[in-house]
C-alpha cells in the first residue's frame, strides 16, 4: 500500500479549510485542520505531516510568524509549507519566500488541482 | 542840501535796504550775498558820480570821475556774475569767463591812465567830463559785458519753467528797463540838450533793476507783474496823497502863520520824511500792537496761528488719541485752561471720561448749542451745579454736518479771566475741524476692524475649507478601505464556491454525466467571472490609494491570449459569435505582470463578446511580434459613439450604448486595461466607429520587454 501522505491545514477560515480537507481526503491524503497559529506548531509535532498548508491572514499570530516557527524548530524545518493567501500582495510573496516558504499562492486564482499537485511535487521532493 | 545829495541819499537807502533785506533773510545762499555786493558796488558808483561833481578839489573829481566810469562798469560785471548763479547754477564757457576778465583788467588799465577821462573841466554847478581816445574801447567793454548778461538771462529765460522763468523775466525787465534809462540820459537827452547831466539820474534806472533783482530773490510764488504795477501804482499814488494832503496845509500854515516860507530843502526833507513815515507805519504799528498785547493781555494768543497749527497736526493723522493728544496739545498752550478733556459718544477711546460724566452727557445731548459757558446756565440749576463742581468752564460740541462725534471740556483759564466771544468763536472753528478730522479716523477704524473681521472670516472659512478638505480624504480612504476589504471578504467564499464546483465536476462526489459537467461548467465559469470583477474593484482602490504594484514575470503572451481564448470559447458560441485566433509561431517571452496583463486580454475579448450585434458577429484576436508587440480585438460590434470616446478610459465610465446593451456592466475594465498597460510602458490602441465595430489592443516596444 502506498503511504498514506499527511496534510496539515491552518486557516482560521472554517469553510476553505474543510474545502481542502475535503478535496484531499477524495485524493487520497490524511488531513487534519487547525485554525490558528499557536495549535500549529503543537499539532504538527504532534500529527508529523507531510506538507502544511499554511495561511498568510489569521488572527493573534499571523502566517508569517507561524512558517517562521516551523522553520526554525529543528523537528518541523524540513516539513514544506505552502503559504496561501487570499489577498494579492507581491510584497508579501517576496517575505513569504525569504523566510523559507516553498509555495505561495492566491486562494481565489489558484484551483484546486493546481495546488494538489503542488502538494504532490513537494512531498515527492 | 541840494536835489543830487537828496536824490542819492535817496537811492543809496533804498538800495541798501534791499540788499540788507535779501541778506538778512538768508545769508547763505550766493545769490544772495552777491547782490549784497551789488547794493554795495551800486552805492559805491553812485557816490562816486555825486563827488564827482561836489568833490573838494579838482584832483578829487577827477579821481572821482574815473572811479564812476570804472565803477559802472564793475556794477555791470557784479551783475553778469549774478546771472551766472540765478536762477540756477550755470557757469559760463572757459573763453567767455576769460574774456571778461581780460575785459576787467583792460579796462581798469584805461580808466586809470587817460584813456577814458582825459580831463575836466568845471561846468555849471557840475563837472563836464572830456572823453579820452579810449573812451569808444570803454563804451565796447560795457556793450560787451551788458550783451554777454542779456544772452545769459535769455537763454536762462528759455531754458527754465514755471516759477524760475518769472523770476528771470523780473531779471530781464529790469536790465532792459536800466539799459533803456541808460542809453536815454547818456545818448539821447544829451543830444538834445547839451547840459544835460548824465551820472546824477543814471542812478534811477539802476535802482529799479536792483529793485528787480530783489522781487525776483523774495518772491517765491506766481507772481503777475501786472499786479505788482498796480500794487505799486496805489502804494505811491496813497503815499503821495498822503505826503500832500500833509505838505500843502503845512507850507500855507507855516507860511500864513509864521511868514517864512519853507525853504526848498525843507520841504524836501518834509517830503521825504512824510514817505518814509507813510511806508513803516504799518509795519511799526503790527509789531507794537504784538507786544502791547502780548504785555498786558495776558491770556494773548494768535488766532490764526493756532488754527494753522490745528491745520498742519489734522492733516496727516488718522489715530484717534493723536487727534485727541496733539489737538490738547495746542489748545492748551494756546488758551491756557485748567484742562482740557474729550469726550467721543461712539468710541471707547474715551470711555473712562464718558462714565466719569455720564449724567451730564445724556442730558447735554438734549441741548443745542455750539458752545456752552457755564456759567451762562444759570437757568439750567442742575447742569450749573455739576459743571461747576467739576470746574468745567466750557463745553464746545463736536459734530459734523451728520452726527454730533462728542464734546470738549475746558477747565477755566490759568489766568482766571473768563472765555469770551472771540474764545468761543475760535473754538468753534477748531472743534469743527477737530470733528471732521475723528470722524475720518472713527470711518478709518471701522474699516480697519471691517478688514480685521473680514480677514478672521476669510480665516474661519479657510479653516473649515480644510476640515471639510480633510474629512473628504478621509471618507475617500475609507471608501477605498471598504472596497478593499469587501473585494477580500467576497473572494473567500468565491474561492469555496468554485472548490466545490470543481469537485463535483471532477467527478469527487461520483460519477457526473456530460450535461452535469456542462452545466457545472457554467457555474464554474460565472463564478470565476465574478472573482474576476471583484479582482478589478480591488485592483481599482487600489490605484487610487496607490498601493498598485506590477510584477515582472516571465510571460509568453501567445500562450496566456490563447488560454483565455479558450476560457471565453464557450460564451462566444452560446451567443453565436465567431472568434477567430491565429497563434503566432515563435512568440519570444516578455517580462510583464502576468496576472493583470492577462485581465487586460481577457477584458478586451470579454467586451467584444457582450458588446456584439445580435447577428453576424465577428471577433478577430491578433497577436504580432513583427516590429512592435501589438495584441488587437477587432470587432464588429455596437461601437463607440465619438462623443463618449474621451471618457472611454475613465474609471467606472459607461458610454450609453454600452449601457443599454449591459446594463450590469462597472466601469472598470478598460481603465484598469488603461493603467495596467500605461504603467508597463505601452500604448493603447483603440478605433471604434459607432454602429460598425471597435478595435481595441495595446502595443509594447520590443526591446522594453526582453
Amino acid at each position: 500500500m502506498d503511504k498514506v501522505n499527511k496534510v496539515l491545514i491552518v486557516d482560521d477560515d472554517d469553510q476553505i479549510s474543510k474545502m481542502y480537507t475535503t478535496h484531499l481526503e477524495i485524493k487520497g491524503f490524511q488531513t487534519m485542520r487547525v485554525a490558528n497559529g499557536e495549535d500549529a506548531l503543537a499539532t504538527t509535532i504532534e500529527f508529523k505531516p507531510d506538507a502544511i498548508l499554511l495561511d498568510v491572514m489569521m488572527p493573534k499570530i499571523s502566517g508569517f510568524d507561524v512558517l517562521d516557527i516551523l522553520k526554525n524548530t529543528k523537528q518541523t524545518a524540513s516539513i514544506p509549507i505552502i503559504m496561501l493567501t487570499a489577498l494579492s500582495a507581491p510584497e508579501d510573496r517576496e517575505k513569504a519566500l525569504k523566510l523559507g516558504a516553498d509555495e505561495y499562492l492566491e486562494k481565489s486564482t489558484t484551483d484546486l488541482p493546481t495546488i494538489l499537485e503542488k502538494i504532490n511535487k513537494l512531498i515527492s521532493k | 542840501m541840494n536835489l543830487e545829495l537828496f536824490v542819492l541819499l535817496l537811492s543809496s537807502f533804498i538800495t541798501l535796504t534791499l540788499g540788507l533785506l535779501v541778506f538778512s533773510r538768508d545769508w547763505r545762499p550766493t545769490t544772495n550775498k552777491i547782490y549784497a555786493v551789488l547794493s554795495l558796488v551800486i552805492v559805491a558808483w553812485m557816490s562816486s558820480s555825486y563827488f564827482t561833481d561836489h568833490g573838494w578839489s579838482m584832483s578829487s573829481k577827477l579821481v572821482f570821475a574815473k572811479m564812476a566810469f570804472y565803477i559802472g562798469f564793475f556794477t555791470i560785471v557784479v551783475f553778469y556774475s549774478f546771472t551766472w548763479f540765478f536762477p540756477s547754477y550755470t557757469l559760463p564757457r572757459l573763453i567767455t569767463r576769460i574774456s571778461l576778465y581780460l575785459t576787467i583788467l583792460v579796462l581798469l588799465i584805461i580808466t586809470f591812465s587817460n584813456g577814458v577821462v582825459k580831463s575836466i573841466t568845471p561846468g555849471n554847478g557840475a563837472t563836464i567830463v572830456n572823453p579820452g581816445k579810449l573812451y569808444w574801447i570803454f563804451i565796447l567793454g560795457i556793450v560787451y559785458v551788458f550783451v554777454l548778461v542779456l544772452v545769459n538771462l535769455i537763454s536762462s529765460y528759455k531754458r527754465e519753467i514755471g516759477t524760475e522763468k518769472n523770476r528771470v523775466l523780473y531779471l530781464l525787465i529790469g536790465s532792459g528797463v536800466a539799459a533803456a534809462w541808460g542809453i536815454l540820459t547818456n545818448a539821447i537827452l544829451p543830444a538834445f540838450f547839451p547840459n544835460w547831466h548824465t551820472p546824477a539820474y543814471d542812478s534811477f534806472g539802476v535802482v529799479f533793476l536792483t529793485a528787480m533783482v530783489m522781487a525776483a530773490i523774495i518772491k517765491h510764488k506766481l507772481f503777475d507783474i501786472r499786479l505788482i504795477v498796480a500794487r505799486s501804482i496805489g502804494y505811491t499814488l496813497t503815499l503821495s496823497s498822503i505826503a500832500l494832503l500833509y505838505i500843502a496845509p503845512a507850507i500855507v500854515i507855516t507860511g500864513h502863520l509864521f511868514n517864512t516860507p519853507l525853504k526848498t530843502n525843507s520841504v524836501i526833507t518834509l517830503i521825504v520824511v512824510t514817505f518814509i513815515a507813510a511806508v513803516i507805519f504799518q509795519p511799526i504799528r503790527n509789531r507794537f500792537n504784538k507786544i502791547s498785547s502780548k504785555l498786558f493781555y495776558r491770556d494773548f494768543y494768535e488766532p490764526q496761528e493756532v488754527l494753522d497749527k490745528l491745520g498742519t497736526l489734522l492733516v496727516g493723522i488718522s489715530d484717534i488719541n493723536k487727534i485727541i493728544d496733539g489737538s490738547t496739545d495746542i489748545l492748551m498752550s494756546a488758551i491756557k485752561p485748567q484742562f482740557i478733556e474729550f469726550i467721543l459718544i461712539n468710541d471707547d477711546t474715551t470711555n473712562e471720561r464718558k462714565d466719569k460724566h455720564k449724567e451730564i452727557i445724556s442730558k447735554l445731548s438734549k441741548l443745542k448749542f455750539n458752545t456752552l459757558v457755564s456759567d451762562e446756565l444759570q437757568n439750567h440749576k442742575e447742569m450749573y451745579d455739576y459743571l461747576h463742581s467739576n470746574n468745567i468752564a466750557l463745553i464746545v460740541k463736536l459734530r459734523t454736518s451728520k452726527e454730533d462725534l462728542g464734546y470738549m471740556l475746558f477747565g477755566y483759564k490759568q489766568s482766571g479771566i473768563l472765555y469770551n466771544s472771540n474764545d468761543e468763536k475760535l473754538l468753534g472753528i477748531a472743534a469743527d475741524e477737530i470733528a471732521i478730522t475723528l470722524q475720518n479716523a472713527l470711518h478709518f477704524r471701522e474699516i480697519q476692524n471691517f478688514n480685521i473681521t473680514l480677514q478672521q472670516k476669510i480665516e474661519d472659512a479657510t479653516h473649515q475649507l480644510r476640515q471639510a478638505n480633510t474629512k473628504l480624504k478621509q471618507l475617500d480612504e475609507t471608501k477605498d478601505d471598504f472596497i478593499s476589504m469587501a473585494s477580500h471578504q467576497l473572494r473567500t467564499p468565491l474561492s469555496v464556491i468554485k472548490g466545490y464546483v470543481k469537485m463535483v465536476s471532477m467527478g469527487d462526489a461520483g460519477n457526473v454525466n456530460k450535461q452535469q459537467k456542462e452545466f457545472l461548467n457554467q457555474a464554474l465559469i460565472s463564478s470565476e467571472n465574478m472573482v474576476r470583477l471583484v479582482t478589478e474593484l480591488l485592483n481599482v482602490s487600489r490605484i487610487t490609494s496607490g498601493k498598485f504594484t506590477l510584477e515582472k514575470n516571465e510571460v509568453n503572451l501567445a500562450d496566456v491570449v490563447e488560454s483565455e481564448i479558450t476560457q471565453l470559447s464557450n460564451l462566444a458560441e452560446a451567443k453565436g459569435i465567431v472568434l477567430r485566433y491565429r497563434k503566432p509561431d515563435d512568440f519570444p517571452i516578455l517580462k510583464l505582470d502576468e496576472e493583470k496583463t492577462r485581465q487586460v486580454i481577457a477584458n478586451f475579448i470579454d467586451n467584444a463578446i457582450h458588446y456584439a450585434k445580435p447577428k453576424n458577429a465577428k471577433i478577430f484576436v491578433e497577436l504580432s511580434s513583427e516590429d512592435d508587440i501589438i495584441f488587437k480585438v477587432i470587432d464588429n460590434g455596437i461601437g463607440v459613439p465619438s462623443s463618449e470616446k474621451q471618457h472611454l478610459f475613465s474609471k467606472f465610465y459607461r458610454a450609453k450604448n454600452a449601457k443599454e446593451v449591459r446594463p450590469d456592466g462597472t466601469g472598470v475594465g478598460i481603465y484598469l486595461a488603461k493603467v495596467v498597460i500605461q504603467e508597463q510602458g505601452g500604448e493603447l490602441i483603440f478605433q471604434s466607429k459607432e454602429g460598425s465595430g471597435s478595435t481595441f489592443g495595446f502595443k509594447f516596444n520590443k526591446k522594453d520587454l526582453l
